[in-house]
């Protein structure tokens, strides 16, 4: 299954180091991949440097693809994550 | 000609000079609170660090199943660490999470081992060139604390490095001394291993305060100070060292009167905050009734809370560059006056100092706008295009955020800060687009509050000069100084020749406090501060006594600077300004105050 989704950053630093770690543990927790399309680059969740050199600051609108059985539990959480205001600075 | 001889001679005096014992301060950043004073453990930079080795075909799978297990055994060693912290610590666990994520990601293993394969070289000098690539993708990153990130990849090549090659952990070694451990830049795990008690506190030359070590640090309670420059080459193993990581300072061979000076502010620092925490509520104001707002510095609107819970009454000081710098593109109006309206009203009635726009010198983004010569090209950016000279060059950038202050000011009590004014014909200028500004909104029919008050900061020391005439233009004056210091005493802070003679206390800078209070007052305007020396308890006492009307601090000195204000009569306090005003030297300043103060407050200034 393939779910997308745009989404706006809303980290206050935007997706530095504990988001990105953050979007590789769900797609290692549910088995999914996780593809973040930015600026006409692609990135996959489990290459964090990859994911941090996309330079995601809070306001960067992005595209959102997962793939997998649980892509739309996966798609939830990487939701909050991104666009929730808890507990990510 | 040039006489190589004697120029090699000035050279080898000044480097005895440099090399004797002389008392030094350097200026870091504090990058976790506490104060420490022990011996130093100075760990050099390892030069020359990995070697060109070409492989022969058949060595290369070995050489890639030597990085590999290195990778594994590097992986191992984070997990142990991880498993060994508890809970709680969950900022450093994550840190490590993600550590552990960039060891194996592809940009550092496979692209590794694909430059052993490919080239035929040693594991080490790959590696090496897989780091080089990282940092030219993360170089070409916009935003600072992102690009940041990139210490914690090096961190984690080092690690393997440290494998590769065989180097055991140093820093772990067996030290049973307590010492302040000195180096180029610690990783987190560093800090996390340096635990042990033995370990009192730590300086590194590189880093900020957002660097994932100032995190680790930081949560961990050990005192630090990062971005010290060149100080393992100044320091050696055994040289006592004061590390004051409230201030950034360090002090190398310091004297007995710092050494004093020191043990009382760690006496105070530590006098429990419980002890401390109902001056939060209480007001401030002098035995007698003299009142003194104490407000709070701060660059992000979340450290509101920490003015709150403090006790701080109002914002002195917002540095308003952080959404300049960290967002996708230049914030746009909206975007300002809805961060501006929220902290105002969050407040109010509590003023709320907003500085305009203060860049130049290191503070510069490649996002901003800037019309002709390239602005690196300037030789000497602290008497350069900063600051308020900046605004007035870029006006469509200025009035941008001044509407957005002008928007914000109907939800309370907003206060227009302009940094770095050096003559009264600035202001004219500022006040000029100021009104456009409010011709504009008045045009959209978007409220304002048309009695803000706009002041300025007193940094220059024209603008002292200048005090009785720039009190008539404007609403309150703020007087900073760090940059006063640094610009009336052409001390450059930053500069290990010099800087110990960065002196707060100096009597030019205190009569010029003196002048600027005076003048104000004549004018019936508030005097303000919002530089360091304002939190500094030595200082504070003369300050009150001098006449200011509000001393504004990091949120965490505000309940010390109250503490000390409601033990005093102001009368008092006027006499102790005046009798330090009559002194010639700081020496002598410095002798008074270490009589006077112990007297006076000795729950602030005594030894246990």
């Amino acid at each position: 299954m393939v779910v997308r989704e745009q989404m706006v950053v809303r980290n206050h630093c935007g997706v530095h180091a504990r988001v990105a770690t953050g979007l590789a543990a769900i797609a290692e927790a549910d088995n999914v991949e996780i593809e973040i399309v930015f600026g006409g680059r692609t990135a996959d969740c489990r290459n964090i440097l990859d994911v941090l050199s996309l330079s995601l600051v809070r306001g960067s609108q992005v595209e959102v693809l997962v793939r997998g059985l649980e892509a739309t539990r996966a798609l939830t959480a990487v939701r909050e994550l991104l666009t929730g205001t808890k507990n990510n600075g | 000609m040039v006489d190589q001889e004697s120029n090699r001679k000035v050279d080898s005096d000044l480097e005895a000079k440099l090399s004797c014992e002389e008392p030094q301060i350097i200026f870091g950043i504090g990058a976790s609170p506490g104060i420490v004073i022990a011996p130093a453990r100075v760990f050099r930079r390892r030069t020359g660090s990995a070697a060109w080795r070409r492989l022969t075909p058949d060595r290369i799978d070995r050489e890639i199943r030597r990085f590999r297990e290195a990778v594994t055994t590097a992986e191992q060693e984070l997990r142990q660490l991880r498993a060994s912290l508890a809970d709680d610590l969950s900022d450093a666990l994550s840190i490590i999470d993600s550590h552990l994520l960039m060891l194996k990601d592809r940009m550092i293993l496979d692209r590794t081992v694909e430059i052993i394969r490919s080239h035929h070289i040693n594991a080490q000098w790959a590696l090496a060139t897989a780091l080089g690539l990282v940092k030219k993708k993360f170089d070409a990153i916009d935003d600072p604390y992102i690009k940041q990130r990139y210490m914690d990849v090096k961190h984690v090549a080092d690690r393997i490095f440290g494998v590769l090659s065989g180097k055991a952990d140093e820093i772990l070694s067996d030290d049973r001394a307590k010492v302040i451990v000195i180096g180029h830049d610690f990783s987190p795990e560093d800090i996390l291993h340096m635990r042990a008690d033995t370990v009192l506190g730590f300086i590194a030359e590189e880093g900020g305060i957002t660097s994932h070590t100032a995190i680790v640090a930081r949560s961990l309670g050990i005192p630090a100070v990062v971005g010290a420059k060149d100080i393992t080459c100044i320091c050696g193993s055994g040289d006592r060292v004061i590390l004051d990581g409230f201030s950034g300072r360090v002090c190398l061979h310091p004297t007995p009167d710092q050494l004093n000076q020191y043990r009382e502010y760690d006496r105070q620092h530590r006098c429990s905050s419980r002890d401390l925490a109902h001056y939060a509520d209480l007001s401030s104001e002098t035995l007698d009734g003299h009142r003194v707002r104490l407000a709070g510095n701060i660059e992000m609107p979340a450290e509101i809370a920490a003015i709150q819970h403090n006790g701080g009454e109002g914002i002195g000081l917002f540095r308003s560059e952080f959404d300049f710098f960290s967002h996708s593109s230049l914030p746009d109006e909206e975007m300002l006056a809805r961060i501006y309206g929220k902290m105002v009203a969050a407040l109010a009635p509590l003023p709320v100092t907003i500085r305009t726009l203060d860049v130049g010198g290191d503070k510069f983004s490649n996002r901003l706008p800037h019309t002709g010569p390239r602005l690196d090209l300037e030789r000497n950016p602290a008497l350069g295009l900063r600051s308020i000279r900046y605004s007035l060059r870029e006006p469509a950038l200025f009035i941008r955020q001044l509407r957005a202050l002008l928007r914000a000011s109907v939800h309370g009590r907003l206060r227009i800060l302009l940094p770095m004014i050096s003559s009264p014909s600035e202001v004219l200028a500022v006040k000029a687009i100021c009104a456009q500004a409010a011709r504009e909104l008045e045009r959209k029919k978007i409220p304002y509050d048309d009695r803000v008050e706009v002041g300025i900061m007193i940094e220059v020391p024209s603008a002292v000069i200048l005090a009785d005439s720039l009190a008539t233009e404007v609403d309150f004056f703020s007087i900073g100084t760090n940059d006063l210091i640094q610009y009336s005493l052409a001390i450059d802070r930053g500069n290990q020749y010099v800087a110990h003679m960065y002196e707060p206390l100096h009597p030019a800078v205190l009569r010029m406090i003196k002048q600027t209070v005076d003048a104000g007052h004549q004018q019936g305007i508030e005097v303000a501060m919002c530089g360091e020396m304002a939190g500094d308890p030595m200082c504070a006492a003369v300050l009150l006594g001098l006449g200011l009307d509000e001393l504004s601090m990091r949120p965490s000195a505000i309940p010390h600077v109250r503490r000390l204000l409601r033990g005093s009569r102001y009368q008092e306090l006027a006499a102790l300004g005046n009798r330090i005003l009559g002194c010639r030297d700081v020496d002598e300043i410095h002798r008074y105050l270490g009589r006077y103060l112990p007297r006076h407050y000795p729950e602030e200034f005594c030894h246990p």
